[in-house]
């Protein structure tokens, strides 16, 4: 029997590179980052693929809703460099992904397909998540 | 006592046993003085010419009282209300005076599909009821099947009363006696438990049995393991004579010295953001309330890490939403039964070169209140890093809370409460902030398939929340995940911690065990139920079935061992040779388990799986309603991982 209890606390750090941002007004009202324009054309389809490919659901979930492992991803990701940079040289828990491992292009298309991903529905459409 | 019984062995039991091997010439030349020869032998007993045959000369092959008997006696003094085992013949004298000589009532033996299970139940059990559950198991094959569920108590400072069968003597060994037997029987397992015995008398079991009970629930708590031999269970015994049933006085929980009690009063008075970190604090209902008066006299940050239920999770001045941000923040960090205070105040970075950095400021004053300082084993390392702190007062956390609570009283001014009320006032909001947080994360995935763990929760919170419930399972062993953000626990049997040692495989037996506690209070068991977790040992399943233990089991089916996913992942990450592969070894996919089919060949009502999110609402509703009757329900729910 092993312990299994090795953490993977994901860090205030990695949660302020990569989430889209904490707070409600963030999620529900601001637009997509204007640095986003700047991200080299991605595949979605691809990179749905990828995503599950080289385990990003792992942590984040399948829809990048994040989990206890990690935050959320999208939709309205961070801007693309900031998003590309900490993908290839991560400062808190998350693995580093090299380019051996996720090519440039995959990376622009897993991107891609965090942009594309749907809005959640409207709290205030969820009675199970009222206050 | 030992002399009645070598009487009985010479002239009685071993002319018996070699009656029944007398045709076979093997034994009787390997054992030739066991045959007087002068003695008519007997056929053996199972043939119709036996029945029609002189029995040989015995003196006794019945006996009215026992030495198993007396056991019997000396447990019900204790108080038990249930004894767990899966049977074994190395305990059949005991197992036998429980249930007829005991009346199978207090302790009732509730029979299991394996030891693991056994001791887990009983490590649940505690949690709900404060008091442990004894055990029954073979001191060898069964020890060995427990040790892992011992272990997770052993971690989790739970009791565990471990009665392990054993013929110690070689010369009244049947075969199996022989693979069932040990030289040392508690030895596997003594790195991890507090005290055993192994009693040579029934005097001397009497006294070690109320030993072992004193010493198990004596802070810091921990299983304890008696020893009985098989020919001490199995003799009979005329009269009582000498013999009696200690009585049992438990001691007080050692409380804090008095000057540093003291002293961390004046430092908490005078602090300007303290944070008060709470792990295996509450052990009695009491405790809650205590941390609770505590946190308001200072309106101090409360961070719960879980180890039990010590702090309303709605409560403003809960912080364990934002943990990391009010301990960089804090002057004073308190750790009231932490088990790991260096993890709380400093983080390991997990890359190829691990590193640390400390999450405090300068000049932050570290404290700590532990029965952890008093009680230490060496072999296995579940005593975690070395923090260096600035008071550490050696007791137990809920025994010096009211000292503490009256030393800050005395010190708090005018001045000092209105500080400490606008500090309460930001923490609320801050509080509030972050439940609105876990609220929006909710909604994302909401109608994901596979679906959302957050779901899953809202789901079952919605349909609970009128009642009087109790999660019994440990959920993410890491702070309880979803529920602990999206529901209110304020109850202390809300929330009962995780397994302690991160053996996987307690989550099922430990929710049965919890659920037994409950059923006696009329409370609703509810348990997220893991799949890895279950496939250790689903037959505590049946257990629940067949002893009527109401328990609602929702599972989260993510059809892998998750954590061990992302473990090799990261490897794969490090190495650079692809994470395609990453998930081999550690799917349950190919086929897929169909939990609902496990259970209901084990009893218990179940549907699934579930993967469309609208369909699991009805399924609870529906399970719900088995649970309410005093039964066992499970929910197969296909889940994402995380």
């Amino acid at each position: 029997m092993k312990m299994r209890q090795l953490r993977l606390v994901v860090i205030g750090l990695v949660g302020a590179a990569l989430s889209a941002g904490s707070s409600p007004a963030q999620t529900r009202t601001a637009p997509p980052p204007d640095t986003s324009a700047a991200a080299p054309a991605g595949h979605a389809d691809n990179g749905k693929t990828v995503y599950r490919k080289t385990g990003c659901y792992q942590c984040h979930s399948e829809q990048a809703q994040g989990g206890t492992q990690g935050p959320r991803l999208g939709p309205n990701p961070v801007a693309f460099r900031t998003f590309a940079r900490y993908l290839r040289a991560p400062t808190g828990e998350m693995p580093p992904y090299s380019v051996k491992v996720m090519s440039d292009q995959d990376v622009a298309d897993v991107y891609a397909f965090l942009r594309a991903l749907p809005p959640a529905p409207p709290l205030s459409s969820l009675p199970l998540l009222q206050r | 006592m030992s002399i009645e019984r070598r009487h009985f062995l010479r002239t009685g039991g071993l002319v018996g046993a070699a009656a029944l091997v007398a045709p076979t010439d093997l034994v009787g030349a390997q054992q030739p003085t066991l045959q007087p020869p002068s003695r008519p032998v007997a056929p053996p007993v199972m043939t119709m010419a036996a029945e029609g045959t002189e029995p040989a000369e015995v003196e006794a092959l019945t006996t009215d009282s026992s030495g198993s008997d007396f056991m019997v006696d000396v447990i019900k003094s204790l108080g038990f209300e249930y004894i767990c085992a899966n049977p074994g013949s190395s305990f059949r004298g005991l197992h036998e005076s429980v249930i007829n000589y005991g009346g199978n009532q207090k302790p009732e033996l509730l029979t299991c599909c394996h030891e693991e299970s056994a001791v887990a139940m009983g490590h649940g059990y505690f949690k709900v009821e404060g008091k442990p559950l004894a055990v029954m198991a073979h001191g060898t094959v069964g020890l060995q099947h427990a040790a892992m569920a011992i272990y997770n108590a052993w971690c989790d400072r739970v009791p565990v009363y471990i009665i392990l069968g054993n013929y110690g003597d070689a010369a009244i060994r049947r075969g199996a006696d022989w693979y069932h037997a040990a030289q040392d029987v508690a030895a596997m397992v003594r790195d991890y438990t507090k005290w055993d015995d192994a009693p040579r008398s029934l005097t001397h079991f009497a006294e070690s049995a109320v030993r072992a009970y004193k010493v198990a629930m004596t802070p810091p708590m921990a299983p304890v393991v008696l020893v009985l031999d098989g020919g001490l269970q199995e003799d009979g015994i005329e009269g009582r004579g000498k013999l009696s049933v200690p009585r049992l006085t438990m001691p007080v929980p050692p409380q804090g010295d008095s000057a540093a009690i003291s002293e961390l009063a004046r430092l908490l008075v005078a602090a300007e953001n303290p944070v008060l970190v709470a792990d295996r604090l509450a052990r009695t209902p009491a405790g809650m309330p205590l941390l609770v008066e505590l946190a308001e006299t200072l309106q101090a940050a409360v961070i719960d890490k879980g180890g039990r239920m010590n702090f309303p999770s709605r409560h403003p001045l809960n912080q364990s939403e934002r943990a990391n941000a009010v301990i960089a923040s804090a002057d004073i960090i308190v750790g009231l039964e932490v088990t790991d205070f260096w993890g709380t105040v400093n983080a390991l970075r997990d890359q190829l070169h691990r590193s640390t950095r400390s999450l405090t400021k300068a000049g932050a004053k570290l404290v700590t209140i532990t029965t952890g300082d008093l009680y230490i084993r060496s072999n296995y390392q579940d005593f975690r890093r070395q923090a260096e702190v600035d008071l550490a007062i050696a007791a137990d956390g809920e025994a010096t809370l009211p000292a503490l609570i009256d030393a800050v009283r005395r010190l708090v001014t005018g001045d000092r409460q209105r500080v400490f009320e606008e500090r309460g006032a930001k923490l609320a909001d801050a509080n509030r902030a972050a439940f609105d947080r876990a609220r929006l994360a909710a909604s994302y995935a909401w109608e994901a398939s596979p679906v959302s763990t957050a779901r899953l929760c809202a789901e079952l919170w919605a349909q609970i929340k009128q009642d009087d419930w109790s999660l019994v399972s440990s959920y993410y062993s890491d702070g309880g995940g979803w529920p602990r953000r999206l529901w209110d626990f304020n109850k202390p049997y809300h929330w009962l911690g995780d397994a302690g040692g991160g053996g996987i495989g307690y989550g099922a037996p430990a929710s049965v065990g919890a659920a037994l506690a409950n059923r006696r209070h009329g409370r609703l068991s509810v348990a997220i139920q893991t799949d890895g977790d279950l496939m250790y040992a689903p037959g505590v399943l049946w257990t629940a079935a067949h002893h009527r233990i109401p328990l609602l089991s929702i599972m989260n089916n993510n059809r892998s061992y998750h954590m061990e996913i992302m473990h090799v992942q990261r490897m794969c990450n490090r190495r650079n040779r692809g994470i395609d592969r990453g998930e081999i070894g550690s799917l349950l996919v190919d086929p897929n388990i169909d939990y609902a089919k496990v259970a209901q060949g084990l009893g218990v009502h179940a549907e699934g799986p579930i993967t469309n999110p609208k369909d699991l609402g009805p399924a609870i509703a529906r399970a719900l309603a088995v649970v309410k009757r005093g039964e066992p329900a499970l929910v197969d729910v296909v889940t994402q991982v995380r």
